[in-house]
């Protein structure tokens, strides 16, 4: 139990100044949509006639600006790739951090089973990441009551928001099980760093151009893309399963690895 | 002479990587240009069977196909990538070449010796911008044979230059914002989470930003201190934003040297 207070404790600072700049993030970004709003339909039916990479290599292919929905799910597309940073940084550094403070043999010396620390800090993570969300949650809601939203809007903002917390808990999940699996734990942040921004480029590229279309299964963002989330509304279960499979493998290598490691000191 | 030469040594390794990641994203980006050529193909076939007054309609006059789709309009469309992953190899040296000795411990061996720390301070300097120069030069060899691979055509060599130049710009803005940020911030446990946030978030900020129609936010943003079509229409940058991203790289580099100097460094932290 102290371990966890401890943990909670040492990461709620940046907990907090995560919180609140995602939330003066949403409120800048919400603050433009009137003006879209405003931009005739003449505009979008003639970007739809548009050939596909044209559009893409613009910028101007996916969502409609022009509605809640769509203008809030490109606002929030890149809310996820920030908090995914988030996560992935804070799962491998609540392992991390006690070798890089040289605090490893002070708190593995004391009579509490490696696998108990662990889950404590596990847990924290869990919180945190939980806390984010539901800050998230009720930013976009109240950013987003002033323009008067549809049921289908508030549904829609509900998929993206358990689509954030599912991409926190995987980079989580993954970020834990590098800092583990590696000697030297520091490196686990640059290899979360790397595979955050990796996504993002696959996500990208594979809106390209339908030859490149096949990037899309690995990058988990393109998994909980916010047109197909918004064209289907639901969560598409292939990527449910997928993120699932991953928080296991991630959460199963880091009590296995982490349990044997051999902690620098 | 013998810091840079260590700095060096101990940079090659990154150096290379981050060359081989840039060798990747051009590639994957580079290859999409045929798919885009015969799209804008497609497109002038459209529009040369339009009646010029079904044009006008639906206001589509002032599209000239043959300008606005050519190769360096594709180029300058997907470089805000290239810039990324530049940006975060700059942010990421910057905020290490420093801290690292605080994280390793080998602050006081360092300082102790017989050198000035001014010395020292533009060594680590010196060996960050080779590894960029490098990094830039081999960029600029890749996206010169992506281009001629992809049958890109003839293009202004000028635009080109220019615009591929912003790369190494942007890389020399967050290389010194890294170097401020690690002499602020007292000790960095992980520069990697501190770069990619402070990268993405401008990042982002730019790009949201213009797409809202926000100008100011071109001062802001790094990202955006070059409009590519201003550069494709006019072959010139836009001075007073590139102004205000010279006085930022000045201002972190002279402030991180005087921060660098004057700390007071505690031999075991």
């Amino acid at each position: 139990m102290n371990v966890f207070l401890k943990e909670l404790k040492t990461r709620r600072k940046s907990l907090i100044i995560w919180s609140v700049v995602m939330i003066i993030y949403l409120y800048l970004s919400m603050l433009k949509f009137e003006t879209f709003s405003a931009t005739p339909a003449v505009v979008s039916e003639l970007l739809r006639n548009f050939p596909s990479t044209l559009k893409a290599v613009f910028g101007m292919g996916g969502l409609d600006l022009t509605t809640l929905s769509g203008y809030f799910g490109v606002v929030f597309a890149y809310t996820a790739l920030l908090v995914a940073v988030f996560a992935g940084m804070l799962g491998s550094r609540v392992l991390s951090d006690e070798e890089s403070d040289k605090t490893s043999e002070f708190l593995y010396a004391k009579p509490i089973p490696r696998s108990k620390i662990l889950t404590a800090k596990l847990s924290v993570v869990l919180i945190d990441i939980v806390i984010l969300c539901a800050v998230l949650f009720a930013g976009s809601l109240a950013l987003v009551s002033k323009f008067s939203p549809t049921s289908q809007d508030i549904h829609f903002i509900i998929l993206l928001n358990t689509a954030a917390l599912i991409i926190m808990l995987v980079f989580a999940a993954l970020g834990a099980a590098a800092s583990s699996l590696l000697r030297r734990a520091v490196t686990g942040g640059k290899i979360i760093a790397m595979l955050v921004f990796a996504c993002f480029v696959l996500d990208s590229a594979s809106k390209l151009t339908p030859d490149l279309d096949w990037m899309k299964y690995f990058s988990i963002f393109s998994w909980f893309d916010a047109q197909r989330i918004l064209t289907a509304m639901n969560l598409n279960m292939y990527a449910l399963i997928a993120s699932s499979a991953l928080v296991v493998i991630g959460i199963v290598v880091t009590y296995v690895f982490y349990s044997k490691k051999d902690l620098t000191t | 002479m013998n810091v840079f030469r260590f700095e060096l040594r101990s940079l090659s390794r990154s150096t290379f990587l981050w060359i081989l990641v840039l060798l990747l994203l051009t590639s994957i980006y580079m290859s999409v240009y045929p798919a885009f050529a015969s799209d804008v193909d497609t497109l002038k076939n459209l529009y040369s069977h339009l009646p010029a007054a079904a044009r006008a309609a639906m206001g589509l006059s002032h599209i000239d196909t043959n300008t606005q789709f050519s190769f360096l309009n594709f180029y300058g469309n997907i470089f805000p990538f290239f810039m990324l992953a530049g940006s975060i190899q700059a942010m990421l040296l910057g905020v290490g070449i420093l801290s690292r000795e605080v994280r390793s411990k080998t602050t006081d061996f360092l300082l102790s010796k017989p050198i000035r720390r001014r010395t020292i301070f533009l060594s680590k300097y010196a060996a960050a911008l080779t590894s960029l120069v490098v990094t830039g030069i081999a960029f600029v060899a890749m996206t010169f044979i992506g281009a001629k691979i992809t049958g890109a055509g003839s293009f202004s060599m000028t635009t080109y230059l220019l615009i591929t130049a912003v790369f190494s710009i942007v890389q020399l803005v967050f290389l010194s914002l890294g170097l401020l940020v690690s002499q602020l911030i007292k000790k960095i446990k992980s520069p990697a989470s501190i770069s990619l946030a402070v990268t993405l978030g401008l990042f982002i900020t730019g790009t949201l930003g213009i797409a809202l129609g926000e100008d100011k936010v071109r001062y802001l943003s790094p990202f955006k201190y070059v409009d590519f079509l201003y550069v494709i229409d006019h072959k010139a940058y836009e001075w007073q934003y590139l102004v205000a991203g010279i006085s930022l790289f000045i201002t972190c580099i002279v402030m991180s040297y005087l921060l660098y100097i004057r700390r007071d460094r505690r031999a075991v932290d």
